[in-house]
């Protein structure tokens, strides 16, 4: 019986103007939407290469250990066609440096070209089935009680045996078997935009991904359902339950993401990273404060009163790299960096205290905006979406935390090696090739070496060496992707969506028990 | 007669249950997107008043060296704007820093510090944001069965029982609905004012009642152009059910589905070269400049400004940034005019017309950019000739302009206030109403057109 009717309303569903309608919709939007959105994945995937080609020569042409800050370039992942998530807010790249945490991705932030373009409203696919579905699960179903009522033959159908939940849950099916396929189409005609274009392919993991995103649009779905019946059962009228739905669907699509977004940031403030900056910058002159004494003291110790060089490569982040400089400079530049390069990382450690207080003030403020929306089913969905495709802010931070993970890795690996305190830090030419000051002069005036005509040893030409075998280094990876992390994940909000879903179903056969159906 | 038909529309339309139910929708958005704007308004300011001491003490520790002060980068940062209550102009996804110094303006960034890079940066839930987005629904929802419904319920029969002109009829729904919607706008910005005014955040000065003014009529206007939508939804169908349908598609197209393709067209149409390929291009340049320049370019020594060399350096780096801005600056040209030529193309939605209207009349968004871009290009050519001037009257100067270094040029100390400081001037009125008239005008037309249709359709509507 309940198939009966479920099948009858599905018939009756597939002639309507309004199944028509959603149909083109789907077709209008989807086509845009996926473009733009497989366009800005091609553009993140060239900008990838460029760059990981450009770290990888970098890596490459490293000639002395004080230049081994290795970049990451982070993959995007195919996912993030259909979920943007955070993507568009967030850099790609970023190196890494042993006098700063690393906090999150710069480099080349967002994927369009022109950033003026970020002003036009642009939505991912997950948005936009957020956004049809739940408006085509309520045009289906605001009228489920009222017009049968209206027009008489819901009398008619409880004149047979049949009970009203039965009823009920055949009328749900209904909608639910009229909207499926057109779900199903939406995936379908996305993933066939993407899968048709040549230069992007979907590895297995890719594909459970966007099933279980199906899965999820279907329940998604259901929920908007059953809150179009609960109004269709609360109303009286269909012209009160139309407009009831569709001012329920502004506020929830709308409106609830929105007010969230504003009331987190005036319930949690976060001072912007400007003042971060000038906190790490008064640190950062304090550092170069003690390095200036420091120096002096070797100096001192070394009886010289100025450092000179041959042939000089200075960089951030204790970047050094000489050639052909005297015994006292290369004795210098070892002792200052035995101290120097330990205090750099403690002072990473210091710096990382105001950047860590930020980051917790940008975690705790997202938290509160996700519980808010957790109002609107549609945000509930999105953060799943966003959660499956890892473009959530979790997925993110997550990421983060693996490349300061790998930090530590690369200073254990600095240390255990005892490379701060190591000539090969910054110079590749042999210790026992060092002169003095003294024999420098003396081998000088012999004519063994004209400095005024550049007429010096090979050796003192950083193009004498050639790079470092730096296949010991720790090397950053991540673990191979697999869907039980993203499924832990949204497993608290895909458990939210189903109660949400089996309480209207609840409040829908309690209210329909007591239904008028005169 | 209209008279008594308005009042009959109206009266019909504040005692539903749409009218409550939008009510109460519509006046908690402008009051939470009210209560939301003082705090996050505060701190920017805050922010931005820090942010300019920073800047200032910036300045002074440059004033001990001329060159310093003329070659250091500066940034320009937009202030924050106590209009935005009425409309962002999308400010929050547009440029907001311009980086110069006296001899180049080099670039933009879109930075917004203030903003969490964790979350997906909302709507602004501004005056504009609940017109464009909850009350063009609401117009639409008071409009779709304006004439399908009366059909349905047989009263429209009954009206023209009587002798009543069709085009009264409708013009009177019209205004109705125009005035009951309008009804909702009026409440939402003056209890909106209270609270700011209460909170003490906008003053009422003569320009910013100016610019509530021109919001109300051009949401006036925008209203009544969603409410003949409505309309010809409803006098295109003979059930109010399908009106429905198509108002929902028509909202969906204006709201959704026009601005979304925005990028689509931009891409597809308007392309522009990838911005790695413009940095290739200005790496070869460079490339090219220091493997052609004589020897000895890079030769430097503070100690010494006169020696021959920075003669070369600074040629040579003259010559580097003319590479970058010759390369940029076209690029820079190729943007706007993609930026541009995209939104004439969602001008097709009205909510699009709208936004523009709001940001042409307050001088914001996109055209308070420009503005600043424009200015700060003629600001740096005054900039660069003070900086010259100065260099001229120091005789231990060699006058090697160097764009990047201090080397050879004037190293006095110059006092702060002498140092020429860019300021925003604001669009004036009347750029800002000319500028709206274009808009306007499609607007009107739009409506024009759409008004004839339901006219002509109305007259020869079955009403039985």
């Amino acid at each position: 019986m309940i198939w009966l009717i479920a099948k009858k309303d599905f018939i009756l569903n597939l002639t309507s103007s309004r199944f028509v309608i959603g149909f083109l919709l789907c077709l209008v939007i989807i086509p845009f939407t996926m473009v733009v959105s497989v366009d800005g994945y091609e553009n993140q995937m060239r900008v990838y290469e460029v760059d990981r080609a450009e770290a990888q020569k970098k890596w490459q042409e490293i000639k002395v250990y004080s230049a081994v800050r290795p970049e990451i370039v982070k993959e995007p992942g195919a996912l993030g066609i259909f979920s943007r998530g955070i993507e568009n807010n967030m850099g790609n790249s970023l190196i890494l440096r042993l006098g700063e945490y690393p906090l999150l991705l710069t480099g080349h932030a967002g994927t369009r070209d022109n950033p003026l373009l970020d002003a036009f409203f642009s939505i991912d696919f997950s948005s936009v089935i957020a956004i049809l579905m739940s408006l085509l699960a309520l045009v289906f179903s605001f009228d489920l009680f009222t017009s049968e009522r209206e027009e008489g033959t819901m009398k008619l159908v409880f004149t047979t045996r049949v009970s009203r939940s039965a009823f009920l849950i055949a009328k749900f099916l209904g909608i639910v078997i009229t909207l499926v396929p057109i779900l199903l189409f939406s995936f379908i005609l996305s993933t066939l935009i993407v899968v048709l274009n040549p230069s992007i392919t979907f590895t297995s993991v890719e594909w459970i991904g966007i099933i279980l995103l199906f899965l999820v649009s279907i329940l998604y779905l259901m929920v908007f359902i059953l809150i179009g019946m609960t109004i269709s059962a609360l109303s009286k009228k269909s012209s009160t339950a139309i407009v009831v739905s569709l001012l329920s669907w502004v506020w929830l699509l709308f409106l609830v993401p929105d007010i969230a977004y504003y009331s987190s940031q005036s319930v949690s403030k976060i001072s912007p990273y400007d003042n971060v900056l000038y906190s790490l910058d008064e640190l950062d002159r304090e550092f170069a404060k003690k390095t200036e004494e420091k120096w002096d003291e070797i100096q001192t110790q070394l009886g010289i009163d100025g450092v000179g060089h041959w042939n000089w490569n200075g960089g951030a982040d204790g970047y050094d790299e000489m050639y052909g400089c005297v015994w006292e400079t290369n004795e210098f530049h070892r002792r200052l960096n035995t101290w120097r390069e330990p205090m750099r990382l403690t002072y990473a450690d210091k710096k990382w205290a105001f950047q860590k207080e930020w980051l917790d003030g940008l975690q705790q403020q997202e938290h509160i905006r996700q519980v808010m929306s957790w109002l609107s089913p549609s945000e509930i969905f999105q953060q799943i979406a966003s959660t499956l495709c890892r473009t959530s802010p979790a997925s993110y931070l997550r990421y983060m935390q693996r490349i300061r993970e790998y930090r530590e890795t690369l200073i254990a690996y600095f240390q255990g090696k005892k490379l701060f305190e190591s000539f090969a830090y910054f110079t590749q030419q042999d210790p026992k090739s060092f002169l003095t000051i003294a024999k420098t002069q003396e081998m000088e005036a012999a004519g063994v070496f004209d400095t005024e005509n550049f007429k010096v040893p090979p050796h003192w030409e950083g193009s004498y060496y050639s790079p470092l075998n730096l296949d010991d280094v720790p090397k950053f990876g991540i673990p191979k992707q697999n869907h039980s992390e993203a499924l832990n994940a949204s497993f608290g909000l895909v458990v939210g969506l189903i109660a949400l879903g089996t309480a209207l179903f609840l409040v829908v056969i309690s209210v329909f028990r007591k239904y008028d159906v005169r | 007669m209209f008279k008594i038909l308005l009042i009959k529309e109206i009266q019909h339309y504040l005692y539903s249950l749409r009218f409550h139910v939008s009510f109460v929708i519509v006046m908690l958005t402008f009051v939470i997107g009210t209560l939301t704007f003082i705090p996050s308004f505060r701190q920017a300011n805050d922010n931005y008043v820090r942010y300019s001491a920073e800047q200032q003490s910036q300045l002074e520790r440059k004033s001990k060296n001329a060159t310093v002060v003329a070659v250091s980068f500066s940034t320009f940062s937009l202030s924050p704007e106590g209009n935005a209550i009425i409309s962002g102009c999308n400010g929050q996804h547009l440029p907001d820093k311009i980086r110069y110094s006296a001899f180049n303006v080099y670039d933009f960034k879109v930075s917004h510090s203030n903003l969490n890079p964790l979350m997906k940066a909302g709507r602004e839930l501004n005056w504009a944001f609940v017109v464009s987005v909850v009350l063009s629904f609401v117009t639409l929802l008071f409009a779709y069965d304006a004439i399908s419904g009366e059909k349905e319920d047989g009263t429209i029969s009954l009206m023209f029982s009587n002798a009543v002109p069709r085009g009264v009829v409708l013009l009177g729904k019209l205004a109705g609905i125009v005035l009951v919607v309008m009804s909702m706008v009026f409440t939402g910005i003056i209890t909106s004012l209270l609270i700011l005014v209460i909170s003490s955040i906008v003053q009422l000065t003569v320009g910013f009642v100016i610019e509530v003014v021109a919001f109300v009529v051009i949401t006036f206007f925008l209203i009544t152009l969603m409410a003949v939508c409505g309309l010809l939804a409803s006098v295109l169908c003979r059930s109010s059910n399908i009106s429905l349908l198509i108002s929902l598609c028509v909202w969906l197209l204006f709201v959704v589905v026009v601005p979304n393709t925005a990028v689509f067209w931009a891409n597809k149409v308007f392309p522009i070269p990838h911005a790695d390929e413009i940095q290739r291009a200005i790496s070869l340049g460079r490339k090219n400049l220091n493997d052609n320049a004589p020897q000895g370019s890079w030769s430097s020594s503070y100690m010494n400004p006169s020696w021959e060399r920075h003669k070369l350096r600074a040629d040579l780096q003259t010559k580097l940034m003319m590479n970058e801005k010759s390369q940029r600056d076209a690029y820079y040209t190729q943007m706007f005019n993609q930026f541009e030529n995209t939104r004439r193309v969602t001008l097709f939605s009205p909510i699009a017309q709208f936004d523009y209207m709001n940001e042409a009349i307050l001088g914001g968004g996109y055209l308070r950019f420009r503005k600043n871009w424009d200015d700060l290009h003629l600001f740096q050519t005054a900039f660069y000739n003070w900086f010259h001037g100065l260099d001229e009257k120091d005789e231990k100067s060699p006058h090697w302009f160097n764009p990047y270094e201090d080397l050879s040029t004037t190293r006095q100390e110059v006092a702060v206030d002498q140092i020429p400081v860019y300021t925003e001037r604001m669009a004036g009125w009347d750029n800002r109403f000319s500028s709206i008239a274009f808009y306007f005008s499609i607007m009107l037309i739009y409506t024009t057109l759409l008004f004839g249709i339901v006219v002509y359709r109305f007259q020869h509507y079955d009403v039985r």
